[in-house]
């Protein structure tokens, strides 16, 4: 699967977890409540089903294993609704404090989507990520926000029927942006500095691309960024490629039991060895190509 | 020239002849706006006659209101001393305030004060110099208050902008018509929070801040020759104006009595004004409100406070979730047609020189995928390999002897 399709399922995922957390959370009376209690719920709910859908987009499109399209979709929406609960908090009072209008809702909103996309990527456990998706984020946070307060304000005078459009529109849209934003971050930044892409070349998940952010293993457990099921002689995790200040390096992982796995046909010493573009590597009957672009 | 002169001042003449701005109009002003129980929106408003006098006795069809240009409908109102005050009365007790009797004409000043609160008004009493220190927290109690004045003693700087900014605390359960004043003879030598600081912390709090300034002012050339120290004019007066309260400069203590009992007075006939908003939904906009009372008009605004409002129904959802499913699905469509992706999914067989035949003609080993034998060169069709070749190891792509059950070459056990 290309990156621009899997940039594209990211954002579409992402749009209908924005509209299933405005359809569920909307079901709640929210206007009559306690503002700081209203804005708890939404911002979990946001954060939760945005997170959750944008989780479950490696399992269910790249890697399609339903194990790990499901702990994808619980684990992002555990960590989304805890970030969207303090995002919302804080943009709630950035807003009050900035005295609203245009700039006090942009301000708000960025804050909502900064701590989303920082918890979408602390999710994987990595800090570029976190990285990039607080830079996604903050993005989408800020158009999500711009665009909100602007139609607010055309539709004024149907404020009530508006409002309940606005609400569907602004967290649909912060939801395609965080997982489209996020994921094309994260692709054209790594595309710039660290340029390396791992392409499986046969098997069943053949034309799958994986963009290596910081490390990326290979392996037939679906927790492995290069997924390989279905393969002869492929060890859950058979071998790691990790990003160096020099390059690219990849070594077998200390749990493949020896498996072996050979780079242009020669087997690969157990302390490991420097990758270059174009470096075919076998692992069990499955070919990968490094590519450095 | 002469007659231009002549002009000149006779124009002068006039206007100093001229009757005094005329001020029939009364002037209205909105203190404070309690939107806390949005879409009810409470506004406090005075109206003070052309000499400055409080007017009272207005009826509720004498107001004319509007939100954001809208005429809105009235649900309640207070007037004629019925409104509930929470007034804080902050006090300087820096050392130079035991000068010219300064500290006995604002203590009498605030007793005078408690004296004129009804049973419904409640009072709290601050005193500070480096710090500020809370004498009587809000009460109903008059007598409580009054030893609390009366307890005020001396100490060392002045901090009135810290003490301003603690005095809002106080306010954080109390409701109704509040205010802050706050009086000091000194410049501010000692505060942490600045100036705009603690307005905006009034302000956002709703809580206008009448500030006296007693005294000689710091510019003033006799406090500079004498060393006294005085005053600062212009942060008072900006604290005033950020907060919708007013700047009032008090040369000597015993004018003192006479401004708090006015402005006592002043407030107790503020009238309350309670309405529905005539847009209450949470857009999260800023409101503007205009009072109008026989021909004045006076203002303030709010903030609708929410971010964000989330309220679904079944039919927008469904419209909405339509297109994104297919969105969803549309890249489907588009790759059915292509059956076999772009990359190749041929694996590359590491061994090519693997031996798996021979010429059907002439018997000479011939390589795997070779299409003509390479001794006599007959065309020579090969047969399909299974994948993966029975006789290569499949974790290292040796060949094998047949019947093998160990990899010579990487140890791995073979299924047979």
């Amino acid at each position: 699967m290309s990156k621009r399709l899997q940039i594209y399922y990211n954002a579409v995922f992402g749009a209908i977890g924005g509209l299933l957390a405005w359809f569920v959370v909307g079901l709640f009376p929210t206007a009559n409540w306690n503002l700081w209690i209203a804005t708890t719920l939404v911002g979990a709910g946001a954060g939760l089903f945005i997170g959750g859908a944008v989780g479950m987009v490696d399992g269910v499109v790249i890697k399609r294993s339903a194990r790990r399209a499901l702990i994808g979709a619980a684990l992002g929406g555990l960590a989304g609704a805890i970030s969207g609960v303090a995002g919302l908090l804080i943009g709630q009072l950035a807003f009050i404090a900035s005295g609203g209008g245009l700039v006090g809702r942009t301000l708000g909103w960025t804050m909502l989507g900064l701590f989303l996309g920082i918890g979408e990527g602390l999710v994987e456990r990595k800090m570029k990520r976190a990285a990039y998706g607080a830079v996604g984020g903050a993005l989408a946070g800020f158009i999500g926000g711009l665009i909100y307060e602007v139609l607010t304000q055309v539709f004024l005078k149907d404020s009530g029927a508006a409002q309940i459009f606005l609400g569907a529109l602004g967290l649909v849209l912060i939801g395609a942006s965080l997982g489209g934003i996020t994921a094309a971050a994260t692709e054209f930044i790594a595309r710039v500095i660290d340029k390396g892409v791992l392409v499986v070349k046969s098997g069943s998940r053949a034309g799958n691309e994986a963009r290596i952010v910081e490390r990326a293993r290979l392996g037939s457990y679906d927790g492995c960024e290069v997924y390989l099921p279905g393969g002869q002689g492929v060890a859950r995790e058979h071998a790691i490629v990790l990003k160096r200040p020099d390059g690219f390096l990849i070594t077998p992982a200390p749990t493949a039991g020896g498996a072996p796995t050979l780079v242009n046909q020669r087997l690969i010493p157990p302390s490991g060895q420097k990758l270059n573009d174009g470096d075919t590597i076998a692992v069990g009957n499955i070919n990968v190509v490094f590519q450095a672009r | 020239m002469r007659l231009l002169n002549l002009v000149v001042i006779a124009t002068f003449l006039l206007t100093l002849t001229a009757p005094a701005r005329a001020d029939d109009t009364p002037t209205v002003q909105v203190t404070q706006v309690d939107n806390s129980r949005y879409p009810k929106v409470t506004i406090y408003v005075s109206v003070t006659g052309a000499g400055g006098q409080v007017v009272n006795g207005l009826q509720q069809a004498d107001f004319k209101l509007t939100e954001d240009g809208a005429p809105v409908q009235i649900t309640g109102f207070k007037g004629g001393g019925q409104v509930a005050l929470a007034t804080a009365l902050v006090i300087d007790r820096s050392r130079s305030m035991d000068e010219e009797g300064k500290l006995n004409g604002a203590k009498q000043a605030a007793l005078t004060f408690v004296d004129l609160m009804r049973p419904q008004d409640q009072a709290a009493v601050v005193a500070f110099a480096r710090t500020a220190r809370v004498m009587q927290p809000f009460t109903t109690n008059p007598a409580q208050l009054q030893s609390a004045i009366q307890s005020i003693d001396l100490d060392d700087s002045t901090a009135w902008r810290d003490a301003l900014y603690q005095a809002v605390d106080l306010f954080a359960t109390v409701t109704g018509r509040r205010a802050i004043i706050i009086l000091t003879d000194g410049l501010d030598n000692a505060s942490r929070v600045s100036v705009s600081e603690a307005a905006d912390y009034a302000h956002r709090r709703d809580i206008p801040v009448y500030a006296i300034g007693l005294g000689a002012r710091v510019a003033d050339a006799a406090s500079q020759a004498t060393g006294l120290g005085g005053y600062d004019e212009q942060s008072l007066t900006q604290v005033a104006q950020q907060t919708a309260g007013k700047f009032y400069p008090v040369p000597t203590a015993d004018q003192l009595k006479a401004l708090y009992e006015s402005l006592a007075v002043g407030m107790q006939h503020d009238y309350a004004i309670t309405y529905r908003s005539p847009r209450p939904t949470n857009d999260g906009t800023r409101r503007s409100i205009d009072v109008t009372v026989g021909g004045a008009t006076g203002g303030s605004q709010y903030l609708e406070t929410h971010l964000l409002n989330v309220r679904s129904n079944a039919l927008t959802g469904l419209l909405l979730i339509l297109p994104l499913l297919v969105a969803l699905i549309a890249p489907l469509a588009f790759t059915r047609r292509r059956a076999v992706p772009a990359t190749v999914v041929r694996p590359v067989d590491p061994r090519p020189t693997a031996v798996a035949a021979t010429c059907l003609k002439c018997h000479a080993p011939v390589r795997a995928e070779a299409r003509f034998c390479a001794k006599c060169g007959t065309p020579y069709a090969p047969a399909p390999i299974a994948q993966p070749a029975p006789n290569v190891c499949p974790h290292c792509r040796k060949s094998l002897r047949p019947g093998a059950k160990f990899c010579n070459g990487c140890g791995a056990q073979l299924k047979v």
